[in-house]
């Protein structure tokens, strides 16, 4: 092995506070060679964001401690001076961030974002930087760069985002790379785009890529060696043959086997579907939101359609596993099919009856059979409430008694999978996944048929997302539950649908059971996004 | 642009229409408030007092008398009751002086807010922080009327650093007519600069906890540039709200007390007069006038949001 660029001997951070000291990473150490892509993986609260922040001296907490050596070249960088950390920012590391959308100054244009790091670095014109801006906006692949220059960021896709983001951490041609969950906020389609983008920069650069993330699909894409941590510590270090095929840590064993993979056999029992005709049945559904300020323009874009003639049903106890990328209205469509939001045409049946433009009266018994869980268990629990009240609203809005009310709750949470002592406590006192069993726990209070999944576990951890998916699965069965299960993540919904239906652009592309709808994709967009799914396997590394 | 102006000034329409009929109102309900009787002068006959009813129209009914006198009010041939001075004149006369100490208070209280605003984010939780927050508050507890009187006593009558009230038109001496104002603007801003440096301080903490604050250290640029190009310019929105309002109201007559202390007799001072006197023509002018400059800068402010934050459309 070559000189290493980077090399970290046990790195500690920890925050003080009044409750008392939290060691956030206690005692890493690791080495990042020229060219190498080192993957630091890991679930949220590991600490692998905190060591990245730490290298670079971002942490901006006050009260953090950090000990322990980082050396790059000559330069140690814990406890450097900022007059020092902030030549070698930009210059030398660089750091790509997760949400490429809160990371770029929404009120300058990207253009003069990026200019300005050359500009700190560089002696060089405004001008010369500007050329040097569109050359870099060409490099990582955005089309029409010395328009898009003077582009602001909200005006930008997400992929095109965490391009601009790409370009300016390379825009001083860094020695070290430092890109953390690079893809987490983006569809699959584009994630494999940057992952690309990534990949060849490294060949390109000879730059040494230190990548965070809590995907084993984007480390079996990307990385030549991989770091597991675990509460602080690295628990694992090989190369990524190593640790995907001899997992020597239990942990890392633990979240292999969490990790739902496209390729593996299909678990789901056919499903116990019952006589009396579908529990829901959307017909030719469509949703538009009207463009506000655009009503005196002529010829301007009329409303958009989220949801364009879909027509769906969904069979008592069965599954139906809804697919899309982000904007795709998947989300509207389940809000609609609750009645959350008002449907523009088309019909909504549930059990039978149409209640597209039921009253709110007629509807208010039918809400009992027709709950939905949301995606965000931290914000969609009310935090002033306890999960007493949380759970047993529901049930105290039908004129369910305090004392049975207070009973239920508690069968309710143990049935979840979480205690009666919890009843108590507030939503802020629980990890997320506790929260979303809390979510489902109040989605079943009134024993409902129907549960409208949005999302469910893609705010959760792979470990903590399979315990739900299991929940999931043992409450259909013992309770013949029908639900219809919204996701962005192919192998989640392959894992528990019996059917599934894949949505772009408003519009239903394809339907059928998963098996076939898996193996033999009928529409070209199905296939697109199953091919893009990273594989959690470095032997099936796309060439 | 052209939609959104028109727009608000068909707003603007709507709301002086509402302002006007309920200043006209009110003051026709006010006990004591028959014009006549009053202007008629002490212990008058009968005659006299429906002699000046006739002449006056008050003996007309309400909705007719109210278009009479916005018909004069906006053709700027109303006079007062009680002066029989034209009321357009008076306005145009006080105008000057009213937007010399609005203007000169705002740039004072504008540059003060955000220098001591942005020194109370940057010195957050030390000791210099709770001192410049005691000293905010303090101004913004100090009632103007006891400030500036404390002021025009001791810096102006006492010491004689400054002159003793009264006001210069620019157009005759300009040094002179800073000079006039120097007083009664700091005694008007240091309300402000209080109110406005709490505001931005907690606007630009807020600021810099963002990701794009992260972003621009992990580029490696100075503090200084972080500050000046991330965090400040995303953290004024707040600000530039408040100011609209502000400005308007000082201008609309807001600033009476500022203006009485000082003697300066701009548009406020004579609000303040014509109430006590419930005189309704200058009464409605004030009022109308001040209603129309509020509505007016808030479409400015609204535009400025747009300058500001690129993801704002005026529409």
């Amino acid at each position: 092995m070559s000189e290493p660029l980077l090399s970290v001997r046990d790195l500690a951070v920890s925050f003080e506070s009044e409750d008392g000291v939290t060691r956030a990473v206690d005692g890493v150490s690791l080495e990042l060679a020229p060219g190498e892509i080192l993957a630091l993986v890991g679930e949220s609260g590991c600490g692998k964001s905190v060591t990245a922040l730490s290298l670079m001296g971002l942490l901006g907490a006050s009260n953090a401690v950090t000990t322990g050596s980082a050396r790059y070249g000559d330069s140690e960088l814990i406890g450097a001076s900022d007059d020092t950390l902030r030549q070698l920012r930009g210059e030398e590391l660089a750091m790509v961030f997760q949400d490429p959308l809160s990371s770029l100054n929404p009120v300058l244009r990207v253009g003069d974002q990026i200019a300005e790091q050359i500009l700190a670095h560089r002696p060089v014109s405004r001008a010369e930087a500007r050329a040097q801006v569109v050359s870099l906006l060409e490099r990582v692949e955005i089309p029409q760069p010395s328009e898009r220059i003077d582009s602001y960021p909200h005006e930008l896709s997400g992929g095109m985002r965490q391009r601009v983001m790409i370009a300016m951490a390379l825009s001083c041609e860094p020695r070290i790379l430092i890109a953390d969950e690079p893809t987490t906020a983006l569809d699959v389609t584009v994630q494999a785009q940057i992952l690309d983008l990534i990949r060849e920069l490294r060949g390109a650069t000879g730059a040494g890529v230190l990548l965070i993330t809590h995907d084993f699909g984007v480390v079996a894409e990307l990385a030549d060696r991989v770091a597991v941590m675990d509460a602080g510590q690295i628990v694992e270090q090989g190369t990524v043959e190593e640790v995907f095929e001899r997992p020597q840590d239990a942990h890392t064993r633990r979240l292999l086997a969490a990790v739902p993979r496209l390729d593996a056999p299909l678990r789901r029992r056919p499903a116990a579907v019952g006589g009396d005709g579908p529990i829901l049945a959307l017909e030719n559904l469509e949703v538009s939101f009207p463009v506000r300020g655009r009503r005196l323009r002529r010829g301007g874009p009329g409303p958009v359609r989220a949801v364009d003639g879909v027509t769906l049903s969904i069979e008592p106890g069965e599954t139906v596993g809804l697919v899309g990328e982000s904007g795709s209205g998947k989300s509207t469509l389940a809000r609609a099919a609750v009645r959350l939001i008002e449907p523009t045409a088309g019909s909504v049946s549930f059990a039978g009856s149409d209640i597209t433009r039921a009253k709110r009266r007629e509807l208010d018994p039918l809400r009992a059979e027709l709950q939905i869980v949301f995606q965000d268990p931290y914000g969609s629990l009310n935090p002033r409430k306890k999960a007493r009240d949380i759970v047993g609203l529901p049930l105290r809005c039908n004129g369910i008694s305090k004392a049975e009310t207070a009973r239920r709750v508690e069968a309710l949470l143990e049935r979840v999978g979480l205690e009666p002592a919890h009843a108590d406590r507030w939503p802020h006192e629980f990890s997320g996944g506790q929260r979303q069993r809390i979510g489902i726990a109040r989605a079943l209070a009134l024993n409902p048929r129907l549960v409208v999944l949005d999302e469910p576990v893609s705010a959760l951890d792979v470990s903590v997302q399979a315990q739900i998916l299991e929940l999931l699965d043992d409450l259909q069965r013992e309770l013949g539950l029908s639900y219809l299960f919204i996701s962005h993540d192919l192998s989640v919904v392959r894992q528990v649908s019996d059917r599934v239906a894949v949505m772009r652009a408003g519009k239903l592309v394809e339907i059928g059971p998963v098996a076939e709808l898996y193996a033999s994709p009928a529409h070209p967009y199905t296939a697109e996004l199953l091919r893009a799914v990273p594989v959690p396997d470095p032997r099936r590394r796309a060439a | 642009m052209t939609g959104f102006v028109a727009r608000r000034l068909a707003q603007m329409v709507v709301v002086l229409f509402a302002v006007s009929v309920l200043t006209f109102l009110i003051f026709n309900v006010i006990p004591n408030g028959d014009p006549a009787s009053r202007m008629a002068g002490k212990s008058p006959t009968e005659s006299q007092v429906e002699a000046i009813r006739a002449e006056w129209g008050f003996d007309e009914s309400l909705p007719v008398q109210y278009v009479k006198t916005m018909e004069q009010v906006l053709g700027g041939s109303a006079i007062s009751y009680f002066t029989q001075l034209n009321v357009r004149e008076e306005i145009v006369r006080g105008l000057p002086r009213t937007l010399s100490l609005a203007i000169g208070a705002a740039i004072l209280w504008m540059t003060m807010g955000i220098a001591l605003g942005l020194l109370g984010a940057l010195r957050a939780g030390r000791v210099s922080d709770r001192l410049l927050t005691f000293v905010a508050l303090a101004g913004v507890s100090l009632p103007v009327f006891w400030l500036g009187a404390l002021m025009a006593h001791y810096l102006g009558f006492k010491l004689g650093w400054f002159p003793n009230g009264g006001y210069v038109p620019l157009t005759e001496d300009p040094l002179d007519w800073a000079y006039h104002l120097v007083l009664p603007c700091t005694a008007l801003a240091i309300l402000f600069i209080g109110f406005y440096s709490r505001v931005l301080r907690s606007s630009v903490l807020d600021t810099m906890g963002e990701d794009f604050v992260r972003t621009a250290h992990a580029k490696g640029l100075s503090e200084r540039q972080v500050l000046l190009r991330h965090v400040l310019r995303n953290s004024l929105i707040p600000i530039v709200t408040l100011w609209g309002l502000d400005f308007g109201a000082v201008v609309a007559g807001g600033a009476i007390l500022t203006e009485t202390v000082f003697d300066l007799q701009g548009v406020g001072q004579y609000a303040a007069e014509s109430v006590g006197q419930l005189d309704v023509p200058p009464v409605l002018a004030v009022t109308l006038f001040g209603a129309f400059f509020i509505v007016v800068l808030n479409t400015i402010v609204d535009i400025a949001y747009a300058a500001l934050d690129p993801r704002i459309r005026v529409t």
